[in-house]
């Protein structure tokens, strides 16, 4: 993938996220990094994670929102008015809508001004005690986006692969 | 305006986003909202619900059966033909729209969306639809 390509999809979701915010629970947000490596220690004990799958006709890949506890529970009473006690596998969807928002709203400028044509997608949703996210060497662009808010900090990974031959409609 | 009694079918395979439009309606005055988790789902209390339902706000992109194939099913059955129906969605792609439009959408809701969103469509769809459903 071009240079400008990955910088065109990086900026779609960095606006992406900060209107997602703006919009859906009125709280201003930033992105205050996007880096090519991970950097886990700044993410603090990760309770949620929620991941689609990118398909175009050249790439595939995934897009993945990594959010801990109080953050995710912030987000929970923004959106729907309710506080709850903790993060269940019924009220973690929250973190799926938010990533299904974002990429939707991203995707259509990314197929429109990049000449791309990813498809929609929905999210899968995990919750669990400190998890991690791991990098693959495997993957062409790897991106990581930090986004902070007074809800609390949750990350974002890009990952895509240009398919082979075989693998292109 | 819709009255306040309007039987409203809120559909959405996120839990949350469910819990949210029915916050937004509730802060409008509604307080007859049910709600379910697909166009399956959606389309038994369209069937059973009496008095039946009067205004359908539907997520378009739902696994087992989507907002659009529901909303071809009601546009499809005399009984509820009229119905107003809104399409909520992250998807705004014109031939999307396109295709909602063929299919007889009352109007849709773009995500993200404020509550004066939700209040502006809703009232928007009470003007071009009022009374056809009644």
């Amino acid at each position: 993938m071009t240079e400008d390509k990955v910088q065109l999809i990086a900026d779609c979701i960095k606006e992406s996220v900060i209107n997602t915010i703006q919009v859906q629970m009125s709280v201003s947000s930033q992105v205050t990094k996007v880096n090519p490596s991970a950097s886990p220690e700044q993410w603090g004990a990760v309770r949620c994670i929620s991941s689609l799958a990118l398909d175009s006709d050249t790439f595939r890949g995934t897009l993945t929102l990594a959010v801990s506890e109080k953050a995710l529970i912030n987000i929970i009473e923004k959106l729907t008015g309710e506080a709850p006690q903790e993060i269940t596998t019924e009220n973690s969807d929250a973190a799926g809508e938010l990533l299904n928002i974002i990429y939707s709203s991203a995707r259509k400028k990314i197929n429109v001004d990049g000449a791309l044509n990813f498809t929609p997608s929905l999210p899968s949703t995990i919750i669990g005690a400190n998890l991690q996210m791991a990098t693959s060497s495997s993957v062409d662009t790897m991106l990581f986006f930090d986004c902070k808010s007074e809800l609390g900090s949750f990350f974002i990974a890009l990952s895509l692969r240009k398919k082979n031959k075989e693998q292109q409609h | 305006m819709f009255p306040a009694n309007t039987r409203i079918l809120v559909l959405d395979d996120m839990m949350t986003m469910r819990k949210i439009v029915i916050k937004n309606l509730k802060d409008l005055g509604f307080t007859d909202i049910q709600d379910a988790a697909d166009g399956n789902l959606g389309w038994d209390i369209l069937n059973q619900s009496s008095p039946p339902i009067q205004l359908i706000i539907s997520d378009w992109n739902m696994p087992n059966c989507t907002g659009l194939e529901l909303l071809k099913k009601v546009r499809a059955d005399e009984r509820m033909k009229a119905v107003p129906f809104v399409l909520l969605t992250a998807e705004a792609e014109t031939h999307q729209v396109m295709e909602a439009v063929k299919a007889g959408v009352s109007n849709y809701i773009l995500k993200p969306f404020t509550p004066e969103h939700i209040k502006e469509k809703i009232e928007q769809t009470y003007k071009k639809t009022a009374g056809s459903a009644a």
